[in-house]
């Protein structure tokens, strides 16, 4: 029994192993810079991982389904910056290359997005932010080469004619967005699709009306399209928030290793208390007995979820809320109550009766889903 | 949850719907004459029994379930269930070549116009069906909208798209039961029926309505209880509303076509008191309430001094549209 105590204590201490994509410091000018620019030959490409993101479930039923098989998926990454600019490129591998046509409704075109904290000390809601903690959201894919004011359409128009369709949204809560103005902030995307890989990169001030970057280190999440699994909007694979580390500006090491924490308890016990605890509401996996909107899926909450993000929401679920996704449109599965005193709170109880052991092998269950 | 203040409602006679596609015409010049809106038709007139267009839309799914919760929905597809806008080859019309399509039409707007059902001469019949955004009380495709791009007017209950913040991800098309939301490629974003509202806030009714050849439409709010939106939907319950069973509460109503002729015997006979349009066959447009609807209009027929029948013919414009109160009506203007 005492043996027993001491291995658990032992075995839940954080590891953490410092995993960061470097910004590598190059001379000249960063900003503009396209996803083919010879300036990336000074950085290596660093690998992570995006997930299917099936935290809800929209109506489109056949899009849920391709996006929660769409499989875990790796993203190349380069970050360069010349002391002003910074730019990220990202490379993944895509067998079929979707591009929005200009006859079709229903097909969708493959893409990507950059998330970036609007305030260099918090960590935001991975998926959009909340209303203390807002992000800036970048996307781009490819549409239909056509002058917009144009008022018919030029027969003559080659149909192959395509342009980089670059968005920005600042995003305070779930869904509630911002267009922000690209050309305003000297902030271009660019996108290419060269034997069987997408090549995406971003350009931007490293500090400007939207983000500051300032720092020895930030954080940024990247999101994947694949237009052939039906995926925009919240259907896409994600990453976690992601460290980036700045060569040459000191500080950020407290960041780089909060996002890097990992636990280590006992998953097999974490897995039962999850099934006694969580499963009457959330579904995982091939654990499927809540009501389809009751709460987030939580399948791959361990890929694009951060350990600190994980604990919060199991001791404090009231942080973050998420109150629009089911407003009206599941309106017996309001994620957001209010209280006796017309607070509103997150229908979520807390679990912080659980005792720390507890709480860490729910952890390391949670990180496994994946 | 209340989503608006007032409701601005259309009512359409489909006794005196004779299928001139006036409105279409009118709206697609107006506001669906240019890129990427080509295959929009914000108001399209259909043949009922038919198709329709986008081709079955009754079947594919979106609004409320009984719970509440947003059903599941499809998205029409361009060639199969909209058909390919074609283009005919006016450039080499001049080398005395054929006039024909660019592409071979599959399926369009009209596509079975008047085609209708029954047996020639004995049971044939059609009718039509004129279909605009319904700017429904609670629209599935403002609750679909992941990124709240979609909303309603509190002082007119009008659904419109913020096209700032549309980023075309088209969950608003699967979750329209009517399929009245349209997905331009050109920019990539959703579009739709916007109840004319620049012509509403100058106290003018919606094109389709003042361009209506048969003046089979009535525009007004649905809490001015002496305009005669109120009283056909609320006071003599015969307007009724497309597809009540999609759950997202519309705001056009129909007055069931109740004139149909007589069907023929074998011989060629009249058989009295017989009607082409079977009410049960209403049903599923209009739910149960059809039967006292026609009951009443019937009834009303039979009694020459009837307030209703004579609202129905509607000689004037302002007999038809009402946007203010009683005493600062002014749509003689027209």
């Amino acid at each position: 029994m005492h043996s027993k105590i001491i291995l658990s204590i032992f075995m839940a201490c954080l590891a953490s192993a410092n995993n960061y994509i470097p910004a590598i410091k190059v001379p000249g000018d960063v900003l503009g810079i396209k996803a083919t620019s010879k300036a990336w030959m000074s950085a290596n490409f660093t690998k992570i991982k995006a997930y299917p993101f099936v935290s809800i479930k929209t109506n489109d039923a056949r899009a849920n389904k391709l996006n929660y098989n769409s499989g875990v998926k790796d993203i190349n990454i380069k970050v360069l910056y010349d002391g002003k600019n910074i730019a990220f490129l990202l490379k993944w591998k895509d067998k079929t290359k979707n591009i929005s046509k200009r006859l079709e409704t229903d097909s969708f075109a493959d893409g990507f997005g950059i998330e970036l904290p609007t305030q260099l000390e918090v960590m935001p809601y991975v998926n959009f932010g909340d209303k203390k903690n807002s992000v800036v959201y970048y996307d781009a894919k490819i549409g239909i080469n056509q002058n917009y004011k144009k008022q018919n359409f030029d027969e003559n128009q080659d149909e192959n004619s395509t342009i980089v369709r670059q968005e920005a949204y600042k995003y305070q809560k779930f869904s509630n967005a911002k267009r922000l103005n690209l050309k305003k902030s000297n902030t271009t995307m660019d996108l290419i699709y060269k034997n069987g890989y997408w090549l995406g990169s971003l350009s931007k001030q490293l500090v400007d009306k939207f983000s500051s970057m300032n720092s020895g280190a930030f954080i940024a999440s990247f999101s994947l399209y694949d237009g052939q699994n039906l995926q925009r909007g919240r259907l896409r694979n994600l990453t976690p928030w992601e460290s980036i580390k700045v060569e040459g500006i000191d500080g950020g090491e407290q960041l780089i290793e909060t996002m890097n924490e990992h636990i280590t308890a006992n998953a097999k016990n974490g897995e039962v208390l999850m099934l006694k605890n969580c499963s009457i509401c959330h579904n995982y996996k091939n654990i499927r007995k809540a009501p389809k909107y009751m709460a987030p899926d939580l399948s791959f909450i361990g890929g694009y979820g951060n350990l600190s993000y994980l604990k919060e929401s199991i001791l404090s679920p009231n942080k973050v809320q998420v109150e629009d996704f089911t407003k009206t449109a599941h309106p017996n599965f309001s994620w957001v109550e209010a209280n006796e005193d017309g607070k509103n709170i997150s229908i979520m109880p807390s679990f912080d009766w659980m005792s720390q052991s507890e709480i860490d092998d729910l952890l390391t269950f949670l990180q496994t889903l994946k | 949850m209340n989503m608006k203040e007032r409701q601005l409602a259309m009512v359409i006679d489909l006794n005196k719907c004779i299928g001139c596609q006036n409105c279409t015409v009118t709206c697609k010049t107006m506001w669906t004459n240019s890129s990427g809106k080509d295959y929009m038709y914000w108001n399209n007139v259909e043949t009922i029994p038919g198709n329709g267009y986008p081709k079955n839309w009754q079947d594919m799914g979106g609004g409320f379930d009984a719970d509440g919760s947003l059903k599941n929905g499809k998205i029409p597809n361009m060639s199969k269930e909209y058909g390919i806008p074609w283009e005919y080859n006016h450039d080499e019309i001049m080398s005395a070549k054929e006039f024909k399509p660019k592409t071979e039409p599959t399926w369009g707007v009209n596509w079975d116009e008047e085609k209708g059902g029954g047996e020639f001469p004995k049971d044939n019949y059609f009718f039509n069906l004129p279909r605009i955004c319904n700017h429904c009380s609670k629209p599935s495709c403002l609750s679909a909208c992941p990124h709240d791009a979609i909303f309603k007017r509190q002082k007119d209950g009008i659904v419109l798209v913020d096209m700032d913040l549309c980023q075309g991800c088209r969950y608003c098309i699967a979750a329209c039961p009517y399929k009245k939301i349209y997905f331009n490629p050109q920019f990539s974003k959703s579009e739709k029926c916007n109840f004319c509202f620049p012509l509403i806030e100058e106290g003018l009714p919606p094109l389709c309505a003042s361009d209506c050849s048969g003046r089979a439409r009535f525009v007004g709010y649905l809490d001015d209880i002496e305009g005669q939106v109120y009283k056909l939907i609320k006071k003599y319950k015969v307007a009724l509303p497309l597809r009540p069973d999609f759950g997202v509460e519309p705001n056009v109503y129909y007055i069931p076509p109740f004139l149909s002729p007589p069907k023929f015997d074998k011989e060629g006979n009249i058989i009295e008191n017989s009607d082409r349009i079977r009410t049960s066959e209403l049903v599923k447009l209009f739910g149960e309430e059809i039967y006292d609807a026609i009951k009443t209009l019937k009834n009303e027929k039979r009694d020459g001094n009837s307030e209703l029948l004579k609202m129905l013919v509607a000689s004037q414009d302002k007999d038809r549209f009402r946007f203010k109160n009683k005493d600062e009506a002014n749509i003689n203007a027209l």
